[in-house]
């Protein structure tokens, strides 16, 4: 049969008209219409879609459609043709995770069979999806000088209205959903990422955040699902290693970070960071099984800011995956990864992490084990059904550098010795998928799907001090270990239980109009296990919330053309099953015991001092309140996205949200005494002297063991008559306005720039770890009441990320930029009161703001980073191998990324004069090179 | 308060007017952007479609014409021969091999583990 081929860079005889539709969550779809040059409906089509796993096919019905579901990420032709007319073929067909491509075919007869191939692009407007489009495409992934060392956490940063781990406002690095094919990553403690993995195991990332469908749950922030790569018919490799050391990279401390901060006057210094990649996939049975293998291994070996000396962190990690279709209608996926985290020189606190010397670090050992295994049934083009069990198992221990006791010092503010602590972290996390997907016409078109999730984690937590004593010494007055010592500890487990409903729909009501209602239920609920299963009072739930989180999105195509899109939402989020959410609730803390030296003690260390218990903080587990709501956040969009060219977008969305049933403790029972005080005085004028309103604990012995956990917003703090001395607030809201410019890769280059403009203020911070589990800040009146409203650490108000590629053609040499300038938010100056005078409470409730919250504002950020790639193609072109340089921190900025905010100073060892209120803390990395290699088939 | 208000108004302006002009502004012709098409008639059988459904009575999906396929199948033994395949297979072997070392090699194993 003859063909005869043409290749057209413009659809002038096929219709390509995609559009996207969210509604799937590893896969997207392709739809369409076969029609006649009239427009006519021309069934019996035979369509074939083609992709690395091989072909599948559909024949239009009588209306002309026909639908491929669950296609999986990747490059595709498809081909319809028909005898009697010419069959056309739309090449570039590339189908990403969470969207359906509509792709009409417009078929000429003719008089002999030919065949014409168009370019099957996307278009860069979605006029069917109420979701705010963050997708990180592979384009943007691998043109860019991204290379994140750890890219479960960092990538999600480089995306509009996301900086420093807090997604538009939301509590940092707890808030956020972080997926790798599906499996949830996250701790089930507190939500922080796990699982760490490589970022050349990337095909492509996903970003649900604004406007998610019901199916995607348990998270406040945004969603980052991460899909791995896979095999498919032809062999493929990755090959790459990439290096600096110590002369790639500068020094930027000033003389003056210097001396307003000498522990920054010995800066990090890198010594060497090697990262080695091999990855190996293809066929094992052609169209069947297929299979990906990747190995890695990441070393850094530094020396860090500070007085310590080294820190060294290995981290080798294998991946597999096998692909099999073993009809026509299912597939099946395998995956399983094995990696540690091994860390030398980790410091004590990263807090205090330039107080740190070699002896005030610990080792780190944290293997894990993480798998996946999912089925997917076609029963047909419009319904399939997907099954998954996903999890992992791993742990992290600290153990101390020097297995000795270790030593504060109360009068010089200083640690020495050791650590002096111990800390085992274990973790488990399994999770059961199951979905059905269906198409239906009726009233529109639905893409419909319902979806059932049970999650089950454990936790345990164990932390103690070294032979039971940390010492707590008066060195002007009494002899090393001579003063007091005490001893504190825990042995907490818990189990994390969760099932999810959902039902979602994308509703094409017309051409031009689509709703997306959807609706969630999550019950969650914790439990102590282990020793303390069984619970207090016989029933051993602790927590219990069932949560409706209603979900609904428009989008309208203004114009007709399915250039112009005008789409808002508003949507519901609760966040995730949490074991931080209760587990002051549970049994396993030990009392705080507090000794006085005793050459005649019963209790000694090491060295022979002894002690006797002279005191004693008793621990009782906290009540839940059990009416307590679970965390949520509420969101408001409202969007207009204009395709400018075929390449081109142009996006701005407003963005309301608000933080809702944050939770903290209080006692209940407390009361408390109001006080006046004066701040110390200290270099600024303006903190010294100023009047400090404190609240002294009036019964902590009859009260102190009535902990409760609540959502205290509205909670009410008594002084000793019942009379109320103020009214705690806990909220927090973000408005904002994001502005997005995008090219994607055409004629050599590609770009994004986007601007945001936004204000989060609110009660309590969003930092991480605040919105949820037991802490002083809402315990501590004087943290609660005083200066407690304002501007938030991440308030970012003005972001500009830009982000551009060009491939110089004859030369074929790649430069990629990378610009960005925030302003890093707001801090507060503080004052740590005594214990005399703030009583009963550990050092983080005597600390009083002596401004209103977000009084004063980080210096903007601003850095440039750049990449240079030359590529060598060879064996005609199948081949890629290439050898780049990126650069970080081009011009060497060295901005502070934190301050010192204790008023009036801190001590830090080492250094002989405090540091002082506004010092900087830490500083930007600097300018780095960075040299590498890769071949890629 | 006032002020925030003032300068979120401001702030927005400028994007609004563009957001209005940019709804209503048809984008710039490009050599390589198809124009737009026709919106169709409701979607009757016209004379052309009749015959393609009455073909199908007659057309036996077997017959139809296949398209090759997308991307040529390199077999296994080629591969594995071919100066590429040997080095790939090398490289995925000694990275492999490599991790797994290292995996023993490198563990801080934790006292109580």
């Amino acid at each position: 049969m003859n063909l005869k081929r043409f290749s057209i860079a413009l659809a002038l005889l096929v219709v390509v008209s995609p559009a996207f539709v969210v509604g799937q969550s590893l896969t997207g779809s392709i739809q369409g219409v076969v029609k006649d040059e009239q427009g006519g409906a021309v069934p019996g089509a035979n369509v074939t879609l083609s992709g690395g796993k091989g072909t599948r096919t559909s024949v239009s019905d009588t209306s002309g459609s026909y639908r491929f579901p669950a296609v999986e990420p990747g490059m595709y032709s498809v081909t319809a043709e028909l005898a009697g007319f010419a069959g056309k073929r739309a090449e570039n067909v590339e189908i990403s995770v969470g969207q359906t491509y509509v792709l009409d075919f417009n078929l000429k007869v003719a008089t002999q069979t030919e065949e014409i191939t168009v370019t099957g692009e996307a278009p860069v407007v979605d006029t069917s999806s109420s979701s705010t489009n963050n997708q990180l495409s592979q384009d943007l992934l691998f043109n860019i000088p991204i290379r994140p060392t750890n890219a479960a956490t960092q990538l999600l940063n480089f995306t509009p209205g996301v900086n420093f781990g807090s997604a538009f406002g939301g509590d940092a690095d707890t808030a956020n959903g972080l997926l790798l094919d599906g499996v949830d990553t996250r701790d089930p403690e507190g939500g922080s990422a796990w699982t760490f993995f490589s970022f050349n195991l990337v095909e492509e990332v996903n970003i649900q955040g604004l406007g998610a469908p019901a199916e995607y749950g348990a998270f406040t922030g945004v969603v980052v699902n991460t899909i791995t790569r896979s095999g498919n018919n032809n062999f493929g490799g990755l090959f790459d290693a990439y290096w600096r050391n110590d002369s790639l990279e500068s020094n930027n401390i000033t003389p003056e970070i210097a001396a307003a901060n000498p522990a920054l006057a010995d800066p990090a210094v890198t010594q060497q960071e090697l990262d080695l990649t091999a990855q190996f996939s293809g066929p094992i049975i052609k169209d069947k099984l297929f299979f990906f293998v990747g190995a890695e291994r990441y070393h850094l070996r530094q020396n860090p800011t500070g007085p310590r000396t080294i820190r060294d962190e290995v981290s080798p990690r294998l991946n597999a995956k096998i692909n099999w279709n073993p009809t026509t209608n299912d597939s099946v996926m395998f995956m399983f990864q094995k990696d540690e985290y091994n860390v030398i020189g980790r410091p004590f606190s990263s807090a205090l992490a330039l107080l740190a010397t070699d002896e005030l670090t610990n080792r780190e050992d944290a293997p894990e084990y993480v798998w996946a295994a999912q089925w997917r049934h076609l029963f047909g083009p419009n319904t399939f059904a997907e099954a998954k069990f996903t999890g992992w198992w791993g742990y992290f221990d600290l153990n101390p550098e020097v297995n000795a006791p270790g030593h504060f010092d109360a009068g010089s503010g200083l640690y020495s010795d050791s650590q002096g602590w111990f800390a085992y972290y274990d973790r488990q996390r399994n999770q059961l998928n199951a979905s059905i997907s269906h198409y239906a016409e009726a009233f529109g078109r639905h893409d419909l799907k319902f979806g059932i999730e049970v999650e089950r984690s454990k936790t345990r937590d164990r932390y103690g001090y070294v032979d039971d004593l940390f010492y707590y010494d008066y060195g002007a007055y009494y002899p090393k270990g001579q003063y007091t010592a005490y001893d504190y500890g825990y042995d907490l487990e818990g189990k994390n239980k969760r099932e999810s409903i959902y039902l979602q729909d994308s509703w094409k009501v017309t051409d031009r109009l689509t709703l997306n209602p959807g609706v969630r239920f999550d019950w969650t609920r914790g439990y102590p296990s282990g020793p303390s299963a069984g619970g207090p009072n016989g029933d051993s739930k602790v927590y219990d919330t069932k949560n409706f989180a209603p979900r609904f999105g428009f989008a309208y195509d203004l114009t007709g053309d399915h250039k112009t899109v005008l789409k808002g939402s508003y949507s519901q989020y609760y966040e995730g099953s949490f074991f931080y959410t209760y587990s002051a609730a549970l049994p396993g803390i030990e009392d705080t015991v507090l000794y006085a030296y005793d050459p005649s003690g019963e209790k000694c260390g090491p060295l022979g001092n002894c002690f006797t218990e002279y005191a004693r903080i008793e621990s009782a587990p906290y009540r839940v309140d059990p009416d307590i709501k679970h965390p949520r956040t509420d969101e408001f969009t409202l969007g207009f996205e204009r395709a400018l060219t075929k390449d081109v977008r142009l996006a701005v969305t407003g963005i309301y949200r608000k933080d809702k049933n944050l939770q903290g403790s209080v006692f209940p029972s407390a009361r408390w005494i109001q006080n006046s005080t004066a701040s110390s005085e200290g270099a600024e004028p303006g903190l010294s002297g100023i009047p400090v309103t404190y609240y002294t604990w009036a019964n902590p012995d009859e009260s102190e063991t009535d902990g409760q956990l609540i959502n205290p917003d509205g909670f009410q703090y008594l002084d000793v008559n019942g009379n109320v001395l103020g009214t705690a607030k806990a909220y927090r809201r973000y408005k904002g306005a994001l502005f997005v410019l995008d090219k994607r890769m055409s004629h050599r280059w590609l770009g994004r720039i986007s601007y945001v403009l936004a204000s989060t203020n609110g009660s309590v911070d969003n930092d991480g770890f605040r919105s949820y589990g037991a802490s002083t800040l809402f315990e501590s009146p004087s943290r609660a009441l005083t200066n407690q409203d304002g501007r938030l650490t991440n308030d970012i108000r003005h972001e500009f990320k830009v982000m551009a590629n060009y491939q110089i053609p004859v030369i074929e040499l790649g430069v990629a930029a990378y610009v960005r300038s925030v302003n890093q938010g707001f801090y507060t100056p503080y004052e740590q009161f005594s214990s005399r005078l703030i009583n009963n409470f550990a050092s983080t409730g005597r600390r009083v703001l002596l401004e209103p919250r977000g009084s004063r504002a980080f210096d903007r950020l601003t850095l440039l980073d750049l990449r240079f790639e030359k590529i060598f193609k060879v064996n005609q072109g199948k081949d890629r191998i290439s050898v780049y340089a990126d650069v970080n921190n081009l011009f060497n900025e060295s901005t502070p990324t934190d301050v010192q905010q204790r008023w009036p100073d801190v001590a830090i060892g080492g250094v002989d004069e405090p540091v002082a209120f506004g010092a900087p803390g830490f500083i930007v990395s600097p300018r780095r090179w960075t040299l590498g290699a890769r071949w890629q088939f | 308060m006032n002020r925030s208000v003032s300068t979120w108004v401001r702030g927005a302006a400028l994007p609004l007017a563009l957001l209005v002009g940019l709804t209503f502004a048809a984008p710039p012709a490009s050599a390589d952007e198809a124009p737009p098409t026709q919106t169709s008639e409701a979607a009757s059988a016209t004379p052309v479609a009749t015959a393609a459904a009455a073909k199908v009575a007659k057309l036996d999906p077997a017959e139809a014409t296949q398209a090759p396929a997308a991307e040529s199948h390199t077999s296994s033994s080629s591969f594995f021969k071919s100066p590429r395949g040997v080095a790939a297979l090398l490289l995925a072997a000694a990275g492999v091999s490599y991790v797994i070392y290292s995996s023993h090699h490198d563990r801080l194993h934790s006292p109580i583990r």
